[in-house]
């Protein structure tokens, strides 16, 4: 990658598995589809085929309601590989999901770690402008 | 811990960018160093273990290269920093139980002219774990450990000066070791004018990758050249908390990303051998990233959760200071050793070898690795 070549962001395409497959089933119509235990109806991600980890009952697949806040972030300052660089700076959110604060879900955001703050709300949905397949994005809720 | 293993002797070759030698060629330097270092000869080792992420030789191609020739004990372990003393701990029980009289551990590595654990050098490929993470551009190492410094940020109001105190004080140690690949005096302000990688993280607070291998022999008590030089173990403990994921790599669901695995750790460490934190003399706390440093003083006792950066700030981790950690100057800059050379060190200073840097209070070192949800931590003795 040289300075001042730009290239469009391709981001790498998810690779589903057998354990995974209901998640990005459901991303691809645009839906949040998440684990929820059967018994103590905590949410459970990533995907798993094993049990609850907090009661050790069974697990069920949910669709789930968007909304969501901010637990953590990082920027991306410097590019290390040539599919991101076109995109620098932009950010990774670790965005936790209204209503299964257990769940935790890793987001794009196009825009530099600095726009963003803990706990802001907004919602992630499942997005494809930055490379094949369909990836996680963080909408930060618009000011009122 | 254990009434039998010691730990006899230690080697390594130089931190280079470029060794021109095969990866082999830098394990049996490290051993055959630490062979000599104990006064043994290298074709009585009749063990061997390594740990390794695709970028190294298997174990026992060291002991075959050396002509050893009874093999009772070898093991491979894939994993990085969060188990290198698994390696080193499990060589103890080997020689505790009389598997294997003398067994070498070893890393080698040439980590920064042919395979880069930062990612540079690797294909990544968004499945397993990775499939919910390099999607959105979450990859590398630097990129998870910044997620967890985030997380205390905002939690305590820790800064990113806090995160520079520890690559200033690590810069400070090893402005006296000549084996520090980086020893040119780093202030704070140097550290501020580095460039944003990935924010909070800044170029210093990384450690950098170098070609390179280290050693240690571990056998029976009494069983070296000079038995007075011999280390013992008084703990050691490996493990996480709950919900681990795989380390790096896939630990989304970690309870609260402020923690690390040290605070899972802390009390199997000290309460069976009967110790406290105010019995560590001196502490080698893994240090792939400043943030790391941080979350192990609150883990393993030095200081209260959020006040690890106000510790590091005060100079306590430093030269002169009542808690030092990483009097070589660590990872971050001796230069990347995997875990390895920081416990090469913390020896040196036990045996009251450490030249210029020797600390007169040296009987207990606490030594660790790991940076996220898992990890591993051992207390060394100087010999009774």
């Amino acid at each position: 990658m040289t300075a001042g070549e730009v290239t469009r962001p391709n981001f790498p395409a998810p690779v589903a598995d057998v354990d995974s497959e209901p998640f990005w089933a459901a991303a691809a119509e645009g839906r949040l589809r998440v684990q929820v235990c059967v018994g103590c109806e905590r949410g459970v991600f990533p995907p798993t085929p094993g049990r609850c980890p907090f009661c050790g009952l069974g697990l069920e697949w949910r669709y789930h309601e968007s909304s969501a806040s901010i637990y953590s972030w990082i920027g991306v300052d410097r590019a290390i590989f040539e599919w991101e660089a076109g995109l620098v700076p932009f950010s990774v959110v670790l965005a936790r999901i209204d209503g299964l604060p257990d769940v935790k879900l890793p987001c794009l955001y196009p825009g530099p770690a600095t726009e963003l703050k803990a706990h802001q709300p907004g919602s992630v949905r499942f997005g494809s402008e930055y490379g094949d397949g369909v990836r996680l994005m963080f909408d930060p809720a618009v000011d009122g | 811990m254990f009434s039998r293993a010691r730990i006899l002797g230690t080697g390594r070759t130089p931190f280079s960018k470029a060794s021109g030698r095969s990866v082999l060629s830098l394990a049996l330097e490290a051993t055959e160093g630490a062979c000599r270092d104990a006064g043994i000869d290298a074709r009585d080792l009749d063990g061997v273990i390594t740990y390794a992420i695709d970028d190294s030789i298997y174990s026992t191609s060291v002991l075959n290269a050396l002509g050893c020739p009874d093999i009772r004990w070898f093991a491979d372990f894939n994993g990085g920093g969060n188990q290198f003393l698994t390696s080193l701990l499990q060589a103890a029980m080997v020689v505790e139980h009389g598997l294997a009289e003398r067994v070498v551990v070893f890393r080698a590595i040439n980590g920064r002219s042919e395979s880069r654990l930062g990612g540079s050098s690797k294909s990544i490929a968004a499945r397993g774990g990775m499939q919910y993470t390099a999607p959105v551009g979450w990859t590398t190492y630097g990129r998870f450990d910044a997620m967890m410094a985030r997380r205390h940020m905002e939690i305590y109001g820790t800064t990113t000066d806090h995160l520079g105190g520890v690559a200033v004080a690590a810069r400070e140690w090893a402005v006296s070791n000549p084996n520090a690949t980086m020893r040119k005096p780093l202030s704070l302000e140097d550290y501020n004018q580095s460039p944003m990688i990935s924010d909070p993280f800044r170029l210093l607070d990384y450690c950098q990758e170098f070609d390179c291998a280290f050693a240690v022999v571990i056998g029976a008590a009494g069983t070296s050249a000079t038995p007075s030089r011999e280390i013992e173990f008084v703990s050691g403990v490996l493990g996480g908390g709950p919900r681990p994921g795989g380390d790096h790599w896939g630990y989304i669901e970690w309870s609260e990303h402020a923690k690390t695995f040290s605070h899972f750790l802390k009390q199997r460490l000290y309460g069976p051998a009967g110790l406290r934190s105010s019995d560590i003399d001196l502490l080698y706390l893994y240090d792939c990233f400043t943030f790391s440093v941080l979350g192990q003083l609150e883990g393993f006792g030095f200081a209260k959760p959020g006040e690890s950066g106000a510790l590091v700030a005060s100079g306590a981790t430093g030269p002169g200071g009542h808690v030092p950690v990483n009097t070589h100057g660590g990872l971050l800059s001796e230069g990347y050793g995997h875990g390895m050379n920081n416990f090469v060190e913390a020896v040196l200073q036990l045996r009251k070898e450490a030249g210029d840097r020797q600390l007169p209070r040296a009987d207990r070192a606490l030594v660790t690795g790991g940076a996220t949800t898992t990890g591993c931590a051992i207390v060394l003795g100087a010999a009774a």
